[in-house]
């Protein structure tokens, strides 16, 4: 409540200010990818700042936007038909959702579907026993509806009926913020996210989530970024939209893991 | 009878003294009553007390336990809600703020909403070492390292969990506490800070004011580690339970469920104590109860169960009393009746009750009783003047004996038999009236006295007053009184006079002879035996004249029974005279009579009487007008050539009478071992026959006979051999003899048939049929239904009668010539053929021979032995073959031995043969041997020939 709060005041100070404001809010999926994009595409259309918010969640980006609280949403889920009126979404990227430890945990590179759900079942609960040092595997779980979570639920196989014993964290930021800061963690992320940290991604099934397996579908976990407005784009929305297509930004997305698509 | 009477007088006496009366009914049933009552009483109360005693101690210790059970889980819920308060406080935004970013502000403000509960509440870093410590609502400077203490320390170990320490006195606080600590470890096992809050225990007297005890009940929180954590009195706080003077049993590992532990000293107070343990924690609660307080219930009920268990005691004598006070009466009222009746023996006494019950029955069947010995009394005067009559009627002597021998009654026929008054006779001693052997007497009467044994009759003799004997029969029967005791025998005497003279004439019938009146052959043997008896103490000895009268049959049968009667008694009267006195003269039956000749001197002596005799019966009898002569031949045997047993000496004088006849009549022959043997030789062969008989040793020879005119055999004379096992082949003449005197001759001559016609139809079936010859006997003639007998055998046998021919002698068919010629008329209607075997040796006449219904004549060997030489019999031989001829018979000649005798008789015209010169007799396989090969005889030469 308080982000949004926080752009409602940033709103209403927009009003007073020349330079225009484009303020993104929605999932954190994307939020570190955007953040990274903003930069840029600031440098190229002087006096238009870009606000990437802290995660409303891809829901509350969609309320957002109808209720043109923000220019656009950052979504990681397609509209749905209740949603869609009114509404244009924009694919601009491909995120891998990958699984992660945290450094302190030797050893471990490549983890299987099974013993993801083992994991999360609570079967597995030591590094142990997936050849890592001997100590507690604290898993890391998102909430259900999470984009992230949706993904694994419909392509992980056995995934969406375990009842998961692991610790849920509520918005992406945090789960990042859990992720790198406890030793012996465990859990999964949209690759954007965590890509310039020294977290530990692991491959799945021996497939690790390069751009090429992304585009060639063997690694299947995935996500898209989207771009929500309300109606057509106009101004510096629609350029920050026709930025994201641009090969600069493509170039960023690459970099942060994430595979740009076109228009 | 009168003793009668006296004697149940007697037993009245003697019975048992009425019994003194001790205790009256109605005081026994009031007795027994109480017992029962008491006894019933007794065992409800008990059982009674015993169920409600131990329904209040359920209900008391249910109680208990609930009381027990609540302040455990009031205490459990209480230190629960404080753990979660220090839980909430670790787990708690503030300690993590704090952790984040060392505020000590918000955490003193976390810590003073908790300030009332806990005195003193403190933050410890990860290496023990307090950061922020509230106490009494300030922050605290006073910050120490509590690293090292226990709770800490197991804090440490079990991180998330809420760690109550042991009792301790807080210096700072002044009094007991105990405290609570929670070390907080997030998700990723990171220690984010320990809270430790100072719990002091007078908190808990709070807590359990809760439930509002019962004055006197108190409750004594103890924890796992033995230390008071709430008493009644402040002053045990803290301190180890097992120091107070609380027996030792209490303390130790907290039972599962709550639990009556039973009556203690706790904390100085006489209690009942019940343990409950406090969820979790491990802490026990004890509540106390004053004994005095527990048990009270209880005496209050055991005094009123004895109020009320004498009570009903006492009702239920004063109920015994009337009821038995009931029950007596009556049986008072027949106890009166009883003794009047006692007393005066007046039987018309009635007892006046009447009631439903037992006792009115009784009463009723008292009175009955009465009745009926009113009845009986009247029934027993009745009965025994019915006796008096009946015994006054008797014919016999009745005598009762008293065990002393002595008269106690008598009856009217004694006194009217022995001529004695009554007076005379009660008190005489019974044998003084017998005339036998009066010792035998008493002993009979003492065993009668002694023994059961069933009392046998004894035959003896009374003497009357006027001496007379009368022959009696006693039979006795002992009189036996009421407990079995014999108190005399009775006797009765039946006179046996016209018996004993019966008996007497009997005997005399039994011994003698009815004829003649001399002793018979039954009393002749008894003196001879008592004279044989008497021998060996003399140097006499005695003889037996044995004697028949010759030719007495020929006189019976032509003058008539009443003429040989009375020969006989004459010669009996000869007879006697001719011996002295004690020579005994009998008639043994017929015209059979011996002599026994007592005390002989010398044979001589014995041949006087004998030639007396003859002498004697030879001067003629006159009877009927006719005179007689007697002879008689005599046999004597003496003691002890002729036998040493009367009845051989008997049988040896027989003997020698029959030589005596033998030797001409009238005569005598003294007896002689040797008269013997010949007689033993006969019965030696007989038993032989026997023997002979039923071991089927005699076998059948074969003689052929043989047609002149064809020269074959046409026949064979079946002839008896006896193959005797030890002695070989026995003749003829030894045995035949024997046979025919003994009758043995009758099952001999059957064998003999049976043989002859099986092995004839054997023949017969073998084809070779031939007509078998088969000799019989006088006796069989004479004594059997021959013509029953030989078609019994054709019948089991088979054999066609024409192949049976039977040989019969002259002498047979002479004997009874009306019978012989029936028999031969029904044999021949049969079908058999008959031969007249020897014909030529009797005195057959032409006449006779033609009435007889034969076959075939047979001349005798005696006449063929000598032709042709002899003249007599050459006339003989003829004569004899032509009357068969003239007579229509066949003639065959026996005996041929030579071709001449054959050729002879051939020229005679004698139709068949038989004789050595063709065969002697052989066995049966000879004779189908013979068959077999043809042996005949050439009819024109004589010759043997086979054809």
């Amino acid at each position: 409540m308080r982000f949004i709060y926080l752009v409602l005041l940033l709103l209403l100070g927009a009003n007073g200010v020349r330079a225009e404001t484009l303020v993104i809010a929605g999932t954190g999926d994307s939020q570190n990818l955007l953040r990274r994009l903003a930069p840029t595409f600031e440098s190229q259309h002087p006096g238009v700042t870009v606000k990437i918010p802290d995660s409303i969640g891809s829901r509350g980006g969609i309320r957002a936007v109808t209720a043109g609280q923000a220019d656009l949403g950052r979504t990681s889920q397609p509209l749905q038909p209740s949603e869609a009126t009114g509404l244009v979404e924009y694919r601009f990227a491909i995120s891998p959702i990958i699984f992660v430890a945290h450094p302190s945990v030797e050893r471990v590179t490549n983890i299987t579907s099974a013993q993801i759900v083992d994991i999360y079942a609570g079967r597995i609960d030591n590094w142990s026993q997936l050849n890592g040092p001997r100590h507690r595997l604290y898993a890391v779980d998102r909430e259900q509806g999470d984009s992230s979570r949706s993904v694994l639920e419909s392509k992980l196989a056995g995934f969406a009926v375990l009842k998961s014993t692991a610790k849920i964290f509520f918005s992406t930021p945090e789960t990042v913020e859990a992720l790198v800061h406890n030793p012996y963690a465990f859990g999964y992320l949209p690759l954007p996210e965590v890509a310039q940290t020294d977290i530990k991604q692991l491959s799945v099934e021996g497939v690790n989530a390069s751009t090429e397996n992304v585009i060639s579908g063997r690694y299947p976990y995935t996500t898209d970024f989207y771009i929500v407005s309300k109606g057509g784009a106009v101004g510096s929305a629609q350029a920050f939209i026709n930025f994201l297509y641009s090969e600069p930004a493509k170039k960023i997305m690459r970099e942060l893991g994430a595979v740009p698509v076109d228009k | 009878m009168g003793d009668l009477r006296a004697s149940t007088t007697t037993a009245r006496d003697n019975g048992p003294a009425r019994p003194r009366r001790k205790a009256s009914i109605t005081l026994r049933l009031v007795m027994m009553q109480g017992i029962i009552v008491l006894m019933v009483a007794t065992i409800i109360g008990v059982a009674s007390y015993r169920v409600m005693v131990s329904h209040f101690k359920v209900v008391q210790e249910s109680e208990t336990r609930a009381i027990a059970n609540s302040v455990a889980s009031l205490v459990g819920n209480d230190v629960k809600g404080m753990g979660e308060v220090v839980e909430q406080l670790a787990k708690g935004e503030a300690v993590a703020k704090y952790y984040r970013s060392f505020s000590p502000a918000t955490l003193a403000q976390a810590f003073t909403v908790h300030n009332n509960l806990f005195p003193e509440i403190t933050y410890a870093n990860a290496l023990g070492e307090e950061e922020v410590k509230l106490r009494q609502g300030d922050l605290s400077s006073d910050l120490r390292d509590i690293g090292r203490s226990e709770s800490y320390n197991q804090a440490e170990r079990t991180p998330n969990k809420v760690i109550i320490s042991t009792a301790q006195i807080s210096s700072v606080l002044g009094q007991p506490i105990i405290t609570l600590s929670y070390r907080y470890h997030n998700y990723f096992d990171q220690f984010l800070g320990h809270i430790q809050a100072s719990l002091p225990l007078s908190h808990f007297d709070q807590v359990i004011k809760e439930i509002e005890l019962d004055n006197n009940v108190y409750v004594v929180l103890v924890n796992a580690e033995g230390e008071i954590l709430h008493a009644p009195d402040a002053r045990w706080l803290g301190k180890p339970f097992k120091t107070t003077d609380t027996d030792l049993a209490l303390v130790g590992a907290a039972p599962a469920t709550t639990t009556v532990l039973g009556r203690y000293r706790l904390l100085g107070s006489d209690t009942v104590v019940t343990r409950a343990t406090v969820p979790n924690l491990g802490w026990s609660i004890f509540v106390a109860i004053p004994a005095a307080t527990y048990f009270g219930p209880t005496k209050d009920l055991t005094h009123a169960m004895v109020v009320v268990g004498l009570i009903a005691l006492l009702i239920g004598l004063v109920v015994a009393y009337l009821f038995a006070h009931s029950l007596a009466q009556p049986i008072k009222l027949l106890t009166r009746a009883t003794s009047e009746i006692s007393a005066q023996g007046s039987l018309t006494e009635r007892v006046q009750w009447q009631s439903a019950d037992e006792l009115g029955e009784l009463a009723h069947s008292f009175n009955q009783m009465l009745d009926q010995l009113a009845r009986s009394q009247t029934d027993l005067l009745d009965a025994r003047h019915e006796v008096e009559d009946i015994l006054r009627s008797m014919a016999d002597c009745l005598m009762v004996v008293h065990p002393d021998a002595t008269i106690i009654k008598v009856n009217d026929a004694t006194i009217r038999q022995l001529g004695y008054s009554e007076e005379a006779l009660i008190g005489m001693p019974l044998d003084t009236l017998i005339a036998d052997d009066k010792g035998l007497f008493r002993a009979v009467l003492a065993s009668d006295l002694a023994t059961d044994d069933r009392m046998s009759s004894i035959e003896t003799t009374l003497i009357t007053r006027d001496q007379r004997r009368i022959p009696v029969v006693f039979s006795r029967a002992p009189m036996v009184d009421s407990n079995g005791k014999k108190r005399g025998v009775v006797f009765v005497a039946r006179d046996i006079t016209d018996r004993k003279r019966a008996e007497e004439h009997l005997h005399y019938l039994a011994n003698h002879d009815a004829l003649t009146g001399l002793p018979n052959r039954l009393l002749f043997l008894d003196r001879l035996s008592q004279a044989m008896s008497r021998l060996p103490w003399h140097d006499r000895t005695v003889a037996l004249l044995y004697l028949d009268l010759d030719r007495f049959k020929t006189i019976n049968d032509t003058l008539g029974h009443d003429i040989g009667d009375l020969l006989l008694m004459g010669v009996a009267e000869r007879l006697s005279k001719c011996v002295r006195d004690g020579d005994t003269v009998a008639r043994l039956g017929g015209d059979e009579f011996v002599i026994l000749l007592n005390d002989i001197n010398k044979r001589s002596d014995v041949e006087v009487v004998a030639e007396k005799i003859i002498r004697s019966l030879s001067v003629p009898f006159e009877l009927a007008g006719e005179e007689f002569v007697a002879t008689t031949s005599i046999g004597i045997s003496q003691y002890p050539e002729g036998g040493e047993d009367p009845h051989i000496l008997l049988k040896n004088a027989d003997t020698a009478m029959y030589r005596a006849k033998e030797s001409g009549r009238n005569t005598f022959k003294l007896y002689a071992a040797a008269m013997n043997e010949k007689a033993m030789e006969a019965l030696r062969m007989e038993s032989a026959i026997r023997h002979g008989l039923d071991r089927h040793e005699f076998i059948l020879h074969y003689q052929p006979q043989v047609s002149l005119e064809s020269g074959r055999i046409i026949a064979v004379e079946a002839l008896i051999r006896w193959q005797h096992p030890e002695e070989g082949l026995v003749p003829p003449f030894k045995f035949l003899p024997v046979a025919e005197e003994t009758g043995l001759i009758l099952p001999m001559g059957e064998q003999v048939l049976y043989m002859a016609c099986r092995q004839a139809a054997q023949w017969l079936q073998a084809g070779r049929p031939l007509k078998v010859a088969v000799n019989i006997a006088n006796r069989q003639f004479k004594h059997i239904n021959l013509p029953q007998l030989v078609s019994k055998v054709l019948d089991e046998t088979g054999l066609p009668p024409e192949l049976l021919d039977l040989e019969l002698t002259e002498g047979i068919l002479m004997d009874q010539v009306d019978k012989a010629i029936k028999t031969l008329e029904s044999l021949r209607q049969m079908g058999v053929s008959l031969s007249l075997d020897d014909f030529g040796t009797g005195y057959s006449s032409l006449s006779y021979l033609k009435k007889f219904a034969l076959d075939t004549l047979k001349i005798d060997r005696s006449f063929v032995m000598d032709i042709p030489i002899d003249r007599d019999d050459v006339a003989i031989t003829r004569a004899v073959v032509e009357m068969g001829r003239s007579l229509g018979l066949e003639v065959v000649a026996e005996g041929v031995e030579n071709v001449e005798q054959l050729l002879f008789l051939k020229q005679l015209g004698c139709q068949s043969m038989q004789g050595f010169y063709f065969s002697k007799p052989v066995a049966a396989a000879e004779i189908e041997e013979m068959l077999r090969t043809g042996r005949a005889i050439d009819t024109s030469s004589g010759q043997l020939i086979l054809m």
